[in-house]
């Protein structure tokens, strides 16, 4: 069975790139070990978070501070998909929405965006439901908790957030679904779907609001009620909406401890777009081993659930494996590996070097990876193999505020020259 | 308690990043079942300090294994679920547990009399009866039970092939030797025009509903009697295919990582799903379909879950879509939440319902004429939340073979 | 005004030895005050290999030692069981090691009162499949696994119910002496600044590693050798039995099943920075080396993090013989420094974490002397949490009452107010809201490092992952009111959670610690919370 481009990975990176790749009218597999991480972030997309010259500063236009960046900084992968950088974006906006999920935002601004810690982050596309129209008109902030919930906590959210959004009065709210076991996020974002279930907490918010004095003639556009990142389980949930119809305040769900039901959306609705375009998956498999012949990969060895060796026939590869919790990159005792090509694997900067685990700096070991030409190919002489998202070297997405956004820019320009 | 390889690595590799738990069905509609990772890799690295017994929540895993498709480390999560379940105490009903633990029992017993079998299991008082008694539920609906097993159809059925055949084995699975006997039946016709001759020999149970039902010690029965029969039949490269994909997956993985039995891997290489077995004949197989486009019809495609960890792709899907030009849309909706025999069971067919919601919507919105999907449990379940046909890729593909 | 405190005996140091030393007092009703310039257990009676000797070890080379230390493990066994998993232990010999040496080392055991008994290496090897096949004999001995802080706060709190006080964070930073003998103390408290004075008759210096920096703020020279030692903590247990080799003592002799982890240690090397120790690439080979002999596939479990302790050893008067230390005896030594003209004044060095019971016993019998008090140590007979305490209604051993001594009861309490308090916080140590809350509205607890040596948070396989973030969110209203900052405090957590992973940053670990930065620098973004608010 002959494929015309074959993705390894199914994380972000892997998915648009098949997705460009299907919508060139090539048949194209993913072959995948998990599901990608997509999970395990905010759901929002990160493209550019700080200034270039000065980190602590956020950078206000993303697009303009990666121009800056590629031209100090050649070597990062952003330096080379400048070309195709506002359209990937654009392109990932269109297939969100065709799948019936939305993100606002683009790459010529960035906006603020809270955390369950009660801090903020600053990224370029939001899911709708966690964007606040002006902090500065903010007059209150009500934290809903939920009794036996172990990921957010109301009092701990506002206190933070005292230095972000000091004139807003805060209030917690703590909401109880009678629930005897732990309330997970998947089953609170399942519950909340549900108009009795939706009913009883806006019920409880008003009472607890009106032991506060805040009646529902209170209830406008500088109130904004926070809740959990688990405002309905499915992509094109409208528990958000409803929320902010019903109480005619702005209504955010906070992103916090993963998995993230937001991150959750984006994974399902590429999926879905995806497999309805047509783009075969195989799940719970992963690649081993090429086959190569007069410059090119011509087969794939792929281990299924249980070592059976199937050999899938490519046209071209693109090794969307991601880092280290992805699993496209190895760290051993003494050594870095890329374990399905053996691509050499650069580390800029020395593993646990002595920086502090949390600075603006970042941790090293987030820029190593493979390096590539202006083609995205890691191997010299090898013309049908590209590498894309977060195996790439010389990127810090911890510190940069960047991971998806080199994640869309790279497995796009890989999808469209594979 | 001495840990294996498997259970060694899960603790290694597990980095609690609960993708599992976010993914796992029951998890998301019932919260009295913690999550795959709790249960699986946290008490079991809890159980080496404490020794301590499974947490008896683990029962409600209904051992999809979605968590294992979806865990970015690698850790057989699932495996370790169904192993800490086999660690419980007996339970009380433990006659439900029996039945079920062997579905070639019950079918045997029915089909001295099938009629009054798919009379009986869908009487009323019979099922309040058996709720109460068994603990099978009243709601859940029950797989019907063919006249004629697929043995007695197969040995009816004599093809002639134009040249000496090449020989396939094939392992039916209970449903359909009991209960659909038109999967097997497709597959055979289909295969003998492509001029394989099919050899069913004397399996049994693959004992994935063993498992399900923490009998281990009835899969590993199973396991060794199949075991035997794969050392005198998978000779002279001769492979092995199901129409099953929790029979695949049984076979493939759940003998050797549950039970230990390494010889197994020895024949993993030539076991494959039916479907992929077809497509790797697909020039031939083309030959012989009628007009491409003939039907009009809208499918939906339900992809069983044991199909997506065996990691085989969908090679139905792919039939009957690349090849056969079928209108045919995946649903992408998740698990079905039968799980085999777990939504028939009293306490638990709530939360297989609750799971099955999610493809129940899928296929309102997008509203087919019929659902395909190779498993057989899923399809007892979709037709009963649809109330649409539901289909093996098998049957579907063999109405359109020329005669 | 500085407020003067009264106390007959001030004790320096919140070690197994300071703590021992407060409770024996305490049970013999003498008022006293412990200092402690950090947590409790901060340093070598936390960072060690989590053994409790049987003696076997020292059998050969230090009698007494080997001798002192079975007459502790009974005792201790039997008053600080709730600290204690009675494990055993086996000494084994690798083809490799020295028959000569067997001989030996029973005759000490034995000579000692050592119960050793040579077990069946195929019955062991049933038990312990990981263990090498080239093992020539095997040995059992009484070794038990002792849970270092659990130990010390027990201590604390039963001499906290005789009256003791106990300051932590608080450091020694004068002391006054009038006619040649000690009168009191100057102390500060190092997160608030502030200082206190003392009335006493007695200091006992204590202070372990420290032990010479408090020496000098009286003038007199102590003679202290630090030593560094280095363990790996692997993520889940290769054994459930305390492993030793049977050899002449050296690197990477220990195993030991400690919770749900395995420590493996230690390595000896003298340091003159015992605040900066910090485990380097070549003991960490060091020790995978030695522990490969043992287990043979000990590269295929993953390591979590590597630390070091560093042990205060007696020098003697220029004894030291061998640069690595470990011919050195650890036993300990009391130095009475009216020697140096200054009554009052007494130092310990040396010591183990087994002996701590009878060092602070022999200690508090020598100051009762010289202060004229004639009281009976009662720390043998009395245990740590009395069984009444112990067990529940119903006969069942409390866990609450064996993670927190007699507080087991108030984290009792807390939880029958709030029932829903019962879901687990922590899942990689089992730990509920209710623990966590209720141990962080003690005022002893003064940031999340604090309330991770009490609870064990931060400890297991995700080494702070979830439990940082839902411990501070859950306890935030006694958090926030600790004089860190408690976002500070989450940073500084993280860090120190860090730091040990360093120096084994591969295989699964490098992902754990990768998905750790994608919470905390990519969802919360907390390092520019820690450069743009004056946290």
């Amino acid at each position: 069975m002959k494929y015309d481009v074959v993705v390894i990975g199914s994380g972000m990176s892997g998915m648009i790139a098949a997705a460009k790749a299907v919508s060139r009218n090539k048949n194209t597999l993913i072959i995948t070990k998990g599901q990608g991480i997509l999970p395990l972030t905010t759901g929002c997309i990160d493209i550019w978070g700080y200034q270039v010259n000065n980190p602590k500063a956020p950078a206000l236009n993303p697009y303009e501070e990666i121009q800056r960046l590629a031209a100090c900084k050649p070597e990062h992968p952003y330096a080379r998909v400048l070309d195709v950088l506002p359209e990937s974006i654009d392109f990932l906006k269109k297939i969100l929405k065709n799948s019936g999920y939305s993100l606002t935002g683009s790459i010529y601004s960035n906006q603020k965006v809270l955390t369950a810690l009660g801090t903020e982050r600053v990224t370029a596309l939001a899911p709708e439901s966690m964007v606040v129209k002006d902090f500065a008109r903010l007059k209150r902030i009500i934290a809903v908790g939920f009794n036996r919930y172990p990921d957010f906590f109301p009092q701990m959210f506002l206190d933070n957030l005292n230095t972000i959004i000091p004139q807003a009065a805060k209030i917690p709210v703590l909401i109880d679904l009678d629930i005897k076991e732990t309330v997970r996020s998947n089953h609170l974002s399942l519950l909340l779907e549900r108009q009795d279930i939706l009913a009883k907490v806006e019920e409880q918010i008003r009472v607890q609001l009106l032991q506060h004095g805040i009646e529902n003639k209170h209830y406008d556009d500088s109130m904004l009620i926070v809740l959990p990142a688990v405002l309905g389980k499915n992509p094109g949930s409208q528990v958000a909406k409803r929320l902010r119809s019903n109480f005619n305040t702005q209504v955010i769900g906070v992103p916090g401890l993963p998995p993230s039901i937001p991150g959750e959306h984006l994974q399902q609705a590429l999926m879905i777009f995806l497999k309805r375009q047509g783009v075969e998956f195989r799940h719970n498999s992963e690649v081993v081993g090429d086959i190569r012949e007069n410059g090119k990969i011509t087969y794939l060895s792929v281990k299924d659930s249980t070592a059976i060796f199937h050999s899938v026939e490519a046209g071209s590869v693109i090794l969307a494996a991601g880092s280290f919790i992805g699993g496209g990159l190895t760290a051993k005792q003494d050594s870095m590996l890329e374990p399905i090509f053996k691509l050499p694997v650069i580390n800029p900067r020395h593993v646990g070097e002595d920086v502090p685990f949390l600075s603006l700096e970042g941790q090293g070991f987030l820029e190593a990876g493979v390096e590539v030409d202006d083609k995205l190919r890691p191997l010299k002489g090898i013309d049908n193999l590209y590498a894309a998202g977060s195996i790439l070297a010389h990127g810090n997405y911890a510190s940069e505020k960047s991971g998806l956004g080199i994640a869309v820019a790279t497995g796009y320009k890989a999808g469209s020259l594979a | 308690m001495n840990l294996t390889k498997l259970q060694i690595d899960a603790l290694n590799n597990c980095v609690k990043c609960s993708i599992c738990v976010n993914s796992c069905p029951v998890a998301s509609v019932n919260p009295q079942f913690p999550g795959p990772k709790q249960l699986g890799v946290d008490w079991l690295r809890l159980a080496q300090e404490e020794q301590s017994q499974p947490i008896p929540a683990v029962d409600y895993c209904s051992n999809c294994k979605t968590c294992e498709a979806v865990c970015p480390s690698g850790v057989h999560v699932g495996t370790l679920n169904q192993l800490a379940k086999s660690n419980l105490p007996q339970r009380s009903l433990g006659m439900r547990e029996e039945i079920f633990s062997d579905p070639s029992l019950l079918g045997r017993f029915i089909h001295i009399w099938p009629q009054a079998g798919n009379m009986a299991t869908g009487l009323r008082p019979v099922k309040f009866l058996t709720e109460k008694t068994v603990g099978i539920s009243s709601q859940a609906p029950m797989p019907a039970y063919s006249m004629k097993t697929f043995r007695e159809m197969l040995l009816k059925y004599k093809p002639e092939f134009s040249e000496i055949p090449k020989e396939v084995v094939y392992f039916p699975g209970c449903f359909t030797q009991y209960n659909q006997p038109e999967i097997g039946m497709s597959l055979v016709k289909i295969l003998a025009k492509l001029n394989y001759k099919v050899i069913v020999p004397d399996f049994k149970c693959c004992g994935q509903p063993a498992i399900s039902n923490a009998r281990l010690d009835k899969t590993k029965k199973f396991a060794e009697h199949n075991l035997d029969i794969l050392r005198q039949e998978l000779k002279d490269g001769r492979e092995l295919i199901f129409s099953c994909p929790s029979c695949l997956l049984t076979f493939k993985e759940e003998y050797k990582n549950i039970l230990g039995l390494q010889e197994y891997s020895a024949f993993t290489s030539s076991m494959q799903d039916s479907g992929q077995f077809l497509l790797n004949h697909r020039e031939q197989l083309a030959a012989l379909l009628r007009m491409k486009n003939a039907e009009s019809a809208k499918y939906a495609y339900h992809e069983p879950c044991h199909l997506r960890v065996a990691g085989q792709g969908t090679p139905g899907l792919v039939l009957l879509k690349s090849l056969m030009g079928l209108d045919i849309t995946p649903l992408e909706a998740g698990c079905c939440g039968m799980a085999g025999s777990y939504g028939l069971k009293a306490e638990k067919e709530w939360v297989s319902r609750e799971i099955g919601n999610n493809v129940k919507d899928a296929v309102t919105n997008l509203n087919p004429q019929a659902v395909i999907t190779e498993c057989g449990m899923c399809s007892v379940q979709v037709n009963a939340l649809t109330e649409l046909p539901v289909k093996h890729p098998l049957e579907v593909l063999a109405e359109q073979i020329k005669a | 005004m500085m407020v003067v405190n009264k106390t007959k005996v001030m004790v320096i140091g919140g070690g197994t030895t300071g703590v021992g030393i407060i409770r024996d007092l305490a049970l013999r009703g003498i008022d006293a005050v412990l200092v402690e310039q950090q947590d409790l257990a901060h340093g070598a009676s936390f960072r060690f290999h989590g053994l409790l000797h049987s003696g076997a070890r020292y059998a050969v080379n230090d009698f007494s030692a080997a001798k002192e230390c079975i007459e502790e493990n009974i005792i201790l066994k039997k008053i600080a069981s709730t600290c204690i998993n009675n494990s055993g232990g086996l000494f084994v010999q690798h083809k490799t090691d020295r028959d000569e040496y067997i001989g030996e080392w029973l005759r000490g055991c034995s000579e000692a009162g050592i119960e050793v008994k040579e077990v069946s290496i195929q019955n062991v090897l049933n038990e312990n499949p990981a263990m090498s096949r080239d093992l020539k004999r095997i040995y059992s001995v009484p070794d038990g696994i002792i849970d270092g802080a659990r130990l010390v706060w027990a201590n604390v709190y039963q001499a906290m119910e005789y009256g003791a006080r106990v300051l932590t964070y608080t450091k020694l930073s004068g002391i006054y002496t009038a006619n040649g003998k000690v009168t009191g103390a100057e102390v500060i408290n190092t997160l608030t600044g502030q200082k206190s004075n003392w009335e006493c008759e007695t200091i006992i210096n204590a202070a372990g590693t420290w032990a010479d920096e408090v020496a000098k703020l009286t003038g007199i020279e102590l003679n202290v050798t630090k030593n560094k030692g280095t363990l790996l903590v692997f993520n889940q247990r290769l054994t459930q039995k305390v492993v030793n080799r049977l050899r002449i003592p050296d690197d990477g002799d220990i195993i030991v099943p400690h919770h749900t982890v395995t420590i493996l240690g230690t390595t000896s090397v003298n340091t003159d920075e015992p605040d900066s120790a910090k485990p380097t690439s070549g003991e960490v080979q060091i020790l995978l080396d030695a522990g490969r002999e043992l287990f043979p596939e000990i590269d295929n479990y993953r390591l979590l993090r590597a630390y070091a302790g560093v042990r205060p050893l007696y020098a003697g008067n220029g004894e030291v013989k061998d640069d690595d230390g470990r011919d050195i005896s650890r036993d300990f030594r009391i130095f009475d420094h009216a020697h140096n003209g200054l009554n009052g004044f007494i130092s310990l060095i040396g010591g183990k974490l087994t002996t701590y019971r009878m060092i602070a016993e022999k200690t508090v019998n020598y100051v009762c002397k010289t202060m004229g008090i004639k009281k009976k140590c009662q720390t043998a007979e009395i245990p740590l949490v009395d069984s009444k305490r112990l067990l529940t209604m119903d006969g069942k051993v409390n866990k609450f009452a064996v993670r927190y001594g007699i507080r087991g009861e108030m984290i009792q309490k807390y939880l029958q107010q709030n029932p829903e308090k019962e879901i687990t916080l922590c899942e990689c140590e089992d730990i509920s809201f209710a623990e966590v809350e209720e141990v962080a509205s003690w005022k002893s607890t003064n940031n999340l490092d604090d309330l991770r040596r009490k609870t064990r948070i931060g400890m297991g396989t995700c080494q702070g992952l979830y439990c940082s973030f839902r411990s501070l969110g859950s306890a935030w209203n006694a958090m926030k009111n600790k004089p860190q900052h408690p976002l500070r405090q989450l940073v500084c957590f993280l860090e120190k959670r860090y730091k040990g992973q360093k120096s084994v940053l591969w295989e699964a670990q490098i992902k754990e610690c990768e998905l750790t930065l994608g919470i905390y620098s990519t969802i919360f973004n907390l390092e520019r919370v820690e450069e743009n608010s004056e946290v």
